[in-house]
């Protein structure tokens, strides 16, 4: 009877260890999963692949933005550097990368969504920000990790960087943004945004 | 006397990475003469700390860490690869992917992957990775067997047979020896030079160069330098659109390949 007990409470508490962190791990990876979806249901709309390719961009760069935190990613991008630039200078950086990202991810996930994509676990890195396992299934059935990591904003979970096959988006960014502003001044960098933003309009 | 030669150059290899790399793993841990870099710069950083609490996690300030003092080179290197990459190979490519249905490219692409199964299944020895290496010996025989010399992948269907894509570079990782330092190799592309033992994997486990011992008939080096850089190609025709996205990208894409490469490899050894 007595042992009966000792498990009972057992797992009371194992399950009431469990389950604040089964409530964090919705969030996060629903955000994704739906991301994803609308895009691809957006895809296989009957006409989508009609249109030029900067139209296609556009429509998946209003559901991307939906769960992009540019703000939280380009002072992460930026790491120390972010204090160098004034209010205005920040400003205009988030909205000139944002740009620049949106461009390079809705490419790639163009590229890509005609191959299966699985989701994987959801890990916990520190409180408050996670990051979602997703897998590219490749033609020939292989499997590329592309993870993202997700920080809440109030009750919404957002994407602060993506890490494909082990490497990190704004680490990357962070170190040639480092090299250049290291020899150059933050006018500089927004200077090569522009002209880099410019050639691809944005709409 | 071959087999001599052969020796002292893997000798002279392990003794210039041994005395090259001051610190062991510079990938995972900055090198002395990096700490001592970040130091003087977090000093200087230091007056802004209050800010710093609110982005005060492992992610904060960190780039990746790499030795890089041939990076005048290194650049001439990059700038010549792509250089080749833009004039040639970019368009060579092109044209291959229109003639060649991308089912054959893929076959192509497996048959050579499965073939240098002797270099996985050693590293994953020399790493003591026993699951490893039995998984990889339980994918090339069902791959060259059901898959028709490995050309298709039956493998790939079992979760439990994952590709371990290891190397001579990971293995000398796992025993202790860092990077050393960045190398851009004209037309091979980026390397570092603990990773440069991949040459030694290609010239003893990889059989396409064993096609030199006369019992595999006796061809002179030419024949397996053609067939890598046909196997390279190959590969590459599969990469353009993910090539072009990165230099599209990219602020600098020299940096940005450095970086990535090694962030990639880290990955790799820890796995």
């Amino acid at each position: 009877m007595k042992r009966n007990y000792i498990r009972l409470s057992v797992i009371v508490l194992a399950i009431l260890l469990i389950l604040p962190f089964e409530v964090l791990a919705t969030g996060a990876k629903d955000t994704v999963q739906a991301q994803i979806n609308k895009i691809l249901t957006n895809m296989k709309q009957p006409g989508f692949k009609d249109q030029p390719k900067d139209a296609q961009i556009a429509e998946i760069r209003k559901i991307i933005n939906e769960v992009f935190d540019y703000q939280e990613l380009s002072k992460r991008t930026l790491g120390r550097d972010w204090k160098k630039f004034t209010p205005e200078q920040q400003t205009e950086f988030i909205d000139l990368f944002s740009r620049v990202l949106e461009n390079v991810y809705a490419d790639r996930i163009l590229a890509y969504t005609h191959e299966q994509i699985d989701f994987g676990k959801e890990t916990e890195l520190k409180k408050g920000r996670v990051e979602v396992e997703s897998y590219i299934i490749t033609l020939d059935n292989k499997k590329v990790p592309l993870f993202y990591r997700m920080t809440q904003k109030g009750d919404q979970w957002r994407v602060y960087d993506v890490v494909i096959e082990g490497v990190s988006m704004i680490k990357n960014y962070r170190g040639q943004f480092r090299d250049i502003l290291s020899k150059k001044k933050p006018e500089d960098l927004l200077q090569t945004l522009r002209k880099k933003t410019k050639a691809k309009p944005a709409s | 006397m071959k087999t001599f030669l052969a020796a002292a150059v893997i000798l002279a290899f392990f003794l210039i990475v041994g005395v090259l790399s001051p610190s062991y793993a510079i990938d995972r841990e900055p090198g002395v003469y990096l700490a001592q870099q970040s130091e003087e710069e977090s000093a200087k950083a230091g007056e802004d700390v209050d800010e710093d609490d609110e982005y005060d996690d492992e992610y904060d300030d960190e780039v990746v860490q790499i030795n890089d003092p041939l990076i005048r080179l290194n650049r001439d290197f990059y700038a010549l690869n792509d250089g080749l990459y833009v004039v040639l190979l970019r368009p060579m490519a092109k044209g291959y992917n229109a003639v060649l249905p991308e089912e054959i490219r893929l076959s192509v692409k497996n048959f050579f992957y499965n073939l240098r199964f002797p270099i996985r299944f050693v590293n994953c020895l020399l790493q003591a990775k026993g699951t490893k290496a039995m998984e990889e010996f339980a994918t090339f025989f069902l791959n060259t067997t059901v898959g028709f010399a490995g050309i298709q992948t039956p493998a790939s269907y079992y979760d439990s047979l994952p590709p371990s894509p290891e190397d001579l570079g990971q293995t000398l990782a796992v025993w202790g020896l860092g990077n050393g330092f960045f190398i851009m190799y004209p037309i091979l592309g980026p390397s570092t030079l603990r990773d440069s033992a991949d040459f030694i994997d290609s010239y003893f486990l990889d059989p396409v160069s064993w096609l030199r011992y006369q019992r595999f008939g006796g061809y002179s080096w030419r024949t397996t330098v053609a067939i890598t850089a046909y196997d390279k190609f190959n590969k590459l025709s599969f990469q353009i659109g993910d090539i072009d996205a990165l230099k599209e990208a990219a602020f600098d894409p020299y940096i940005a390949v450095r970086d990535a490469y090694i962030e990639h490899r880290n990955k790799l050894i820890a796995e």
